[in-house]
């Protein structure tokens, strides 16, 4: 922790090299959140992009109350949850029809995006309510608390708690076949 | 795929690549943002107001009449011209050659003035005591803390390994040599005895510090106090006495971490595995779960600890998930009921689960023993 204040403190002063070592050290995994949110890389970068331009503009007023990689994971999936709901309409226009949500582009795109090794499970993910897949990804990819997550979500901490915990068990019966059947 | 239980495990196989694209986008940004150098509002805020107010030709000859006015009344000048050019760097260079040091931390808050905590350091080792009976020991390889009950709380390679000075370690990384715009400080104020710097507070710190106030002995460039006032009139007061007599050496060792409430042996990614807890009344058992977590930025194996307490009633304790544990480390912990509070229990009662899981290898691929110290705290406690 103490690594990270010394970092945003040198962030806060304009160290060039410390902000591009912030981007570097992140980079990969805050584009794999926003792919896996949002089904799409191109939209994915963007998303990281913006992040990262609002971030630098936030020097030298910055300040770091947590991890900076649960911030930085946190403002993806807020940009990510702005882009979705944007598209949401048009994208799952057939999410009560469960043979059509199967064979939706979104899925195939994340298969695509993730490799044939993890169909199943980015099939599955794609099946997951936005905001619990939500909690879920953030959660495994950064570690965030459950309250941390319930703020940036406007729920209670027991409610991100409990997507949590829909999410892992319908991911689970899911791969397990039950959600096939 | 196989039906598998681990999604955590799963997900994070899901890994992607930033595009070169994309870097080199956030690179231009990052370059035109800060194209700009920002200047340190504590490092040269001052000497450029000196060096505007000594542009005025009227203050320059006010300065050079007393000059020599204080010459020929034969006053004797405050302070060596020389010793005003001091940098912080030169302080926090003579600071890092300290082989002994006893620091009072004192905070003062509205009526009340406290020690905070005592430290002392003595050849590469160092011993903190809070003001509530906690205890710190670094013996430069490793790092342990103990709580007031004398539970081991912290085990972590030392800090002083990383070459961070004890001063430096003291002040919370204040007075670190790595502090570039520190480093080019002046003294705000050179006096017969002391050299005073003045630090504005960061932007991070701007809403409740007014400054950091910091006197150097001018002899030995040796920090001997620093003063970090609020806003309102609250401040924290360190000092530091270099001429204390020395603790003999046990002072600095730390007691025995004695033997754990709990042990057992958990497989990466495997199953639970209950472990009955002896000694620590109310607590019967823990349940515990050790999961694999990509090394990242470590090169140290590190891994996902989940930790659940059955109490001798028989009701359950929230699951403290994703403790991230490295071999040979322990941590600090707390959990409540399975409801999420500390007084959500099914009997109504207030239950505190405090408890240090430490993870040693047990000569086994893929296996670790697990100790888990751990205590109940009733609402009396």
């Amino acid at each position: 922790m103490f690594e990270e204040k010394l970092l945003v403190w040198k962030f806060n002063r304009g160290n060039r090299d410390v902000v591009r070592g912030i981007y570097e050290k992140y980079k990969n995994d805050l584009v794999t959140l926003a792919a896996a949110l949002l089904s799409d890389v191109s939209s994915a970068e963007d998303v990281v992009h913006d992040v990262f331009v609002s971030f630098i503009k936030s020097s030298p007023k910055f300040r770091l109350t947590g991890s900076l990689k649960g911030y930085l994971a946190t403002c993806v999936a807020n940009s990510a949850r702005n882009r979705n709901r944007a598209g949401k309409r048009r994208r799952y226009i057939a999410l009560d029809e469960a043979a059509e949500v199967e064979d939706c582009s979104n899925g195939a795109e994340l298969s695509a995006i993730f490799g044939e090794e993890l169909r199943q499970l980015t099939w599955a993910l794609e099946q997951l309510p936005y905001e619990q897949r939500e909690v879920l990804l953030l959660r495994s990819y950064s570690g965030l608390r459950f309250k941390t997550i319930g703020e940036s979500q406007g729920v209670s901490e027991n409610t991100a708690r409990g997507r949590y915990r829909y999410a892992t068990d319908k991911l689970r019966s899911m791969l397990n076949g039950e959600a096939r059947k | 795929m196989r039906p598998t239980d681990n999604i955590n495990q799963l997900i994070k196989k899901l890994q992607l690549k930033a595009s070169a694209n994309l870097d080199g986008r956030v690179h231009d940004d990052i370059d035109r943002a800060l194209a700009t150098p920002q200047k340190s509002e504590s490092a040269d805020a001052k000497p450029n107001r000196w060096r505007i107010i000594m542009k005025s030709r009227i203050v320059k000859l006010a300065a050079a009449a007393a000059i020599v006015i204080a010459v020929l009344l034969g006053v004797n000048f405050v302070g060596r011209p020389n010793m005003a050019n001091v940098a912080w760097a030169k302080v926090t260079e003579r600071a890092s050659e300290v082989d002994y040091v006893h620091m009072y931390y004192f905070k003062s808050r509205g009526n009340d003035f406290a020690r905070h905590f005592e430290a002392w350091y003595a050849n590469g080792k160092m011993v903190m005591r809070g003001n509530k009976g906690d205890a710190h020991y670094d013996d430069g390889r490793m790092s342990l803390g103990f709580d007031e009950h004398g539970m081991l709380t912290v085990r972590e390679p030392s800090k002083f390994t990383a070459g961070q000075p004890v001063l430096e370690l003291f002040t919370g990384g204040l007075l670190s040599a790595k502090n570039e715009q520190f480093n080019q400080q002046v003294p705000a104020s050179v006096g017969d005895d002391f050299l005073i710097y003045s630090f504005d507070p960061s932007p991070r710190e701007s809403d409740w510090m007014r400054g950091i106030f910091i006197t150097v002995g001018k002899n030995s460039l040796l920090p001997v106090q620093v003063k970090v006032c609020h806003k309102d009139s609250d401040y924290d007061l360190i000092v530091f006495d270099y001429e204390a007599a020395k603790e003999p050496a046990e002072f600095f060792g730390p007691p025995d971490v004695g033997q754990p409430n709990g042990r057992g042996e958990v497989a990466v990614d495997g199953e639970e595995v209950e472990v009955a807890i002896a000694d620590a009344p109310g607590l019967k058992t823990a349940i515990l779960r050790l999961r694999s977590r990509p090394s990242g930025d470590t090169d140290k194996a590190s891994f996902y600890l989940d930790v659940t307490f059955i109490t001798d009633e028989g009701y359950r304790s929230g699951t403290n998930e994703h403790l991230g544990m490295k071999v040979d480390e322990a941590g600090q912990c707390g959990t409540g009921s399975a409801e999420g509070g500390l007084d959500k229990w099914p009997d109504g009662k207030y239950r505190n689960i405090r408890f240090s899981p430490w993870l040693r290898p047990a000569g086994k691929e893929n296996t670790y023993i697990v100790e888990i110290r751990c205590r109940l705290e009733t609402q009396e406690d």
